[in-house]
């Protein structure tokens, strides 16, 4: 599974500290997140999608 | 935080109890005592990086725990367990040919087993590749 964080991070500019707290995971987790070595959970993967007014599979990409 | 807290206080707990020991007894720095020293000032450091992380944590207003960090906790369990039941049958083996007193035995296998999960920790945070 790959996702489009990074990218959607940069064009919204926010950091991976923004959001951590937005989304309430440590910033290490958006890291692996990032790097493809953590699948989030269901609700983890709706937050991230929600803070970038998105679906969840145009954020993931199965 | 309370967590945090608690293991601060058992961090402290454990220092004064050594440190009583070491200035009460005098075998303390001899031998194998030394090793065991060696191994809970280890063990002390650990928990003290674990309340600096979790104390850097709440100061940036992030959750000391999240999914994956709880997750690296029990694959590092799970890695630990399994390996500290070779580590015992180990034991085992060296105590019918190396005489040691039960107790020092069991010592040596509950700090062994808390090395190990210290060890499958860091493993599981910096080395292995993936947390899935």
């Amino acid at each position: 599974m790959t996702n489009r964080i990074r990218e959607l991070r940069a064009r919204d500019e926010l950091t991976q500290m923004d959001l951590a707290r937005k989304v309430g995971v440590r910033r290490e987790t958006i890291v692996f997140l990032e790097k493809g070595k953590y699948n989030p959970s269901l609700k983890l993967a709706y937050d991230i999608a929600q803070v970038f007014g998105m679906k969840i599979e145009e954020v993931f990409v199965f | 935080m309370r967590k945090a807290i608690v293991v601060a206080v058992l961090a402290v707990l454990v220092l004064g109890t050594m440190l009583l020991w070491m200035f009460n007894s005098e075998s303390a720095f001899k031998g194998s005592s030394s090793i065991i020293i060696g191994i809970q000032v280890v063990i002390l450091v650990f928990a003290v990086l674990v309340v600096v992380k979790r104390w850097t944590a709440k100061k940036q207003n992030l959750p000391a725990e999240d999914e994956m960090s709880k997750r690296i906790l029990q694959r590092g369990a799970a890695t630990s367990y399994y390996l500290s039941i070779y580590m015992w049958l180990a034991l085992m083996y060296f105590e019918e040919r190396i005489e040691l007193e039960r107790s020092t035995l069991i010592g040596a296998g509950i700090l062994g087993m808390a090395i190990l999960y210290g060890l499958s920790w860091v493993y599981h945070t910096y080395i292995k590749r993936s947390h899935d």
